[in-house]
């Protein structure tokens, strides 16, 4: 276990927390997008893109109201908002990227990284007039 | 020692390790799953016996994913961490006792061991100084405090009963997931997706459910503890000596604290009331019990 954080925090020690949630939501809604291709071989339509990537976005964020809101203390109400933010446009993106690249094997790895990219765009976004704030 | 007042508040940002490791283990864990799809010889053999592949590995993943949040949060409770030894004393200004909410009795491997605020001497400034966090308590000095963290059996009692509970429930929520998914089907893309979905979140929802009870079980197994020292129990007010392994607390955003405490020294107790200031150990805990170093 001890070997498992320090590489964790090796890769993502320095990345901002809002790139961390990014990040789980991404890896979630890659997987289950590559899963979604396995299941049905022909690309989405653009329509179909929009819809899947906001339901997933909602499904990546329930992820982190429970685990990261809820059970690691953060706070649901201090997560909420900026979370839902997050999720949906890195759901919309990663659902949009992997529609295109199509690896079902990298697909989550994809997802984690465009939501990593997200979540540090968006901190950097808030942090801009308000340094130091909570969410960041 | 000569040292000044360490600032109160936050210099940087914290890293939280269950964070952290629950994205890389979510991130290997979803990239293995997904790669049974490319498995050639798995897909084949399942799709020869009439089971589409996406559903199944979607529960998998679910039950999995649920069950290594779990397993991870309780063995970054339960696992000492490298700090440095070190010894404090001062006034205990709050008692957080573990299972204080109502989210950690329920999800009982959510549990952080009793922690102990304690208001320090002014000669220990340097030991809660860091470049991340410093807490401070909300007298009119605003005087540094140090987080000092028991072990409680109960915690790690419920976090193990939790991974027996998740572990039992891998297989019955993945069948689970399983079966509900098979019966939305995915005759279109919509049908596919919340059947996808329903699949993992069942799936995730039986580990949970599971870790749950073996969380309360492992709980009452357990026996409670609360911190003290020499038989007596800890009340805020007490003047103690701290010594254990000092450390940056991610539980407590960077700030520093004993993870855990090995020894306690009660000394006596302040006429004072919550939140102390420094001034007051400083003035009556003289000399405390940590040994004096001569520079």
């Amino acid at each position: 276990m001890g070997a498992l954080v320090k590489l964790a925090t090796a890769l993502f020690g320095k990345v901002s927390f809002c790139a961390l949630i990014g990040a789980i939501v991404g890896a979630i809604v890659g997987f289950l997008t590559g899963l979604l291709q396995v299941e049905h071989v022909a690309p989405l339509t653009p329509a179909e893109v929009l819809l899947v990537g906001f339901v997933l976005g909602l499904v990546g964020w329930i992820f982190v109201l429970v685990v990261v809101g809820m059970w690691l203390h953060y706070g649901t109400s201090v997560v909420f908002w900026p979370a839902l933010l997050n999720a949906l446009i890195t759901g919309l993106l990663t659902v949009w990227i992997n529609n295109i690249i199509r690896n079902q094997v990298l697909a989550a790895l994809i997802g984690l990284f465009v939501g990593l990219l997200v979540g540090t765009l968006l901190c950097l976004w808030c942090n801009r007039d308000r340094r130091g704030a909570a969410y960041g | 020692m000569a040292n000044g007042k360490p600032p109160c508040g936050r210099l940087d940002a914290s890293r939280d390790d269950d964070l952290t490791t629950i994205l890389l283990v979510l991130g290997i864990l979803l990239t293995l799953v997904g790669g049974i799809t490319k498995a050639a010889d798995i897909a084949k053999w399942l799709i020869s016996q009439g089971v589409t592949l996406g559903i199944p590995l979607a529960a998998i993943a679910g039950a999995l994913a649920a069950f290594a949040v779990i397993t991870i949060m309780v063995l970054n409770r339960c696992n000492p961490t490298s700090g440095v030894q070190a010894c404090a004393a001062g006034v205990i200004n709050e008692i957080v006792p573990s299972f204080d909410s109502g989210v950690d009795s329920f999800f009982t491997f959510t549990a952080i061991h009793d922690r102990v605020d304690v208001v320090v001497k002014s000669s220990y400034w340097h030991l809660v100084a860091n470049n991340v966090l410093v807490r401070c308590a909300n007298d009119p000095l605003q005087s540094p405090m140090l987080a000092a963290f028991y072990f409680s059996d109960e915690v790690c009692a419920a976090g193990t009963g939790a991974i027996i509970g998740g572990a039992a429930g891998i297989i019955p929520g993945v069948l689970a997931g399983v079966a509900l998914g098979v019966l939305i089907g995915c005759a279109t893309v919509i049908l596919c997706l919340i059947a996808l979905i329903v699949a993992a979140i069942v799936a995730a929802a039986i580990v949970v459910a599971a870790a749950v009870i073996g969380g309360q079980i492992g709980k009452a197994v357990g026996g409670s503890s609360q911190p003290s020292a020499d038989g007596a129990e800890l009340a805020v007010g007490d003047y103690i000596t701290t010594t254990g392994n000092l450390l940056n607390v991610g539980y407590l955003d960077g700030a520093r604290g004993f993870w855990w405490v090995t020894d306690t020294t009660l000394h006596g107790r302040s006429t004072g009331v919550p939140p102390f200031s420094h001034t007051d150990p400083d003035t009556s805990l003289n000399p405390d019990a940590c040994p004096v170093i001569i520079e």
